[in-house]
């Protein structure tokens, strides 16, 4: 799954349950305030009520009980918000040889770059765009690849999967996840 | 739409966050015994005595509770259009789909090569994909066909899965090229 999209997928959730939340409790205090359920209830006090629905105030294990889902929602929800200004991990440089006399590493970026040159190359291909980024299983790469029209897109994937296992077996990446996005356009805007 | 759910959910995250840390700061001072740096809910509390579920202050609340709710929950259902549709090419384990802005100008591309068609609007979605082509004078069944044609192939090229249906239809706009 891409950056975002399980970020996208909880928010959508998330704010649907909250939005049913609101509008069952706020549907609630309009039939009990407009008197739907008798003019009893719909003059009882706002607190008392609330109140009224503390178990028992008297019970010892009441705070701790309440404390621990109040920090457990209060986590859920600065890590809820957190993720939506989160930015995606930088790939961390690339070790291609360890000798007696150093190591030999590629940066992130300079490995993009030279991807992203490598699959621009392709024939029927316009722009390319390659982000290696690291994720807890490893190596990733999100590939965003120009095919104009009329191209032959298959065998421009087959290309463009034989150029990410070239650059993995070269750097010693080993085994890259990747995605592919294919983005169509028109031949004038290849140059 | 991302957007405002993204600007939503880090609103409603600090918010309840900040409820959550209230509470805990409450519980902690409750189970450690009367310190002056407890919340004056109390007093609060007292304060709202003069409310009642019909005061119109909290008919108000209410109200605005129940659009807030129910546009939320609009919000999240109605449904979008993808970013992406699948396509089923490459090897295994690679994830591998088409911009869906980008298809629909492709496809767009491919209706207008069609003789006797001026202009064409698409949109595309996950299992169905609509065209609309301008075709002086109206189009007729040929013209529709062989726009039908030319979208599926488009679509074959980039292996869309799951296929999805292909509707096209005509209005009477624009001059004969």
């Amino acid at each position: 799954m891409r950056d975002g999209q399980a970020v996208d997928r909880t928010n959508r959730v998330a704010l649907l349950v909250l939005g049913m939340v609101l509008a069952a409790v706020g549907s609630y205090a309009l039939v009990r305030g407009l008197g739907i359920l008798g003019e009893d209830p719909a003059a009882d006090s706002v607190a008392d009520t609330l109140l009224g629905l503390v178990p028992d105030p008297g019970w010892p294990w009441l705070p701790a009980v309440v404390g621990s889902l109040a920090l457990l929602l209060a986590i859920l929800a600065v890590r809820w918000a957190a993720a939506q200004v989160k930015f995606p991990p930088r790939a961390s440089p690339v070790t291609v040889e360890t000798t007696d006399r150093g190591i030999t590493q590629v940066r992130g970026s300079a490995l993009s770059h030279a991807l992203s040159t490598q699959l621009a190359r392709i024939p029927g291909t316009g722009d390319a765009r390659v982000r290696i980024v690291s994720t807890p299983s490893g190596q990733r790469a999100d590939i965003r690849l120009e095919i104009v029209d009329g191209a032959d897109v298959p065998g421009i994937i087959d290309s463009a999967e034989e150029a990410m296992s070239r650059a993995s077996r070269l750097t010693g990446l080993g085994t890259v996840a990747s995605s592919i996005r294919l983005v169509p356009v028109a031949d004038q805007r290849v140059h | 739409m991302r957007w405002l759910n993204r600007v939503l959910a880090a609103i409603f995250g600090v918010a309840l966050a900040v409820t959550g840390l209230l509470v805990v700061w409450e519980a902690a001072a409750t189970l450690l015994g009367p310190t002056p740096a407890r919340l004056p809910y109390q007093s609060w509390i007292a304060s709202q005595e003069a409310f009642r579920w019909n005061s119109q202050e909290v008919l108000w609340l209410a109200g605005g509770l129940t659009v807030l709710g129910l546009v939320l929950v609009a919000l999240q259902v109605i449904p979008r259009k993808p970013r992406a549709l699948e396509v089923a090419l490459g090897e295994e384990g690679v994830e591998i789909d088409v911009d869906r802005p980008g298809l629909e100008r492709a496809l767009t591309r491919a209706a207008t090569g069609v003789s006797g068609v001026t202009g064409a609007r698409t949109q595309a979605r996950r299992r169905k994909i609509s065209t609309t082509v301008d075709v002086p004078g109206g189009g007729d069944r040929a013209t529709s066909e062989a726009v039908s044609g030319a979208l599926q192939r488009a679509l074959e090229r980039f292996g869309v899965k799951p296929s999805p249906r292909v509707a096209v239809s005509s209005r009477a706009r624009g001059r004969a090229r």
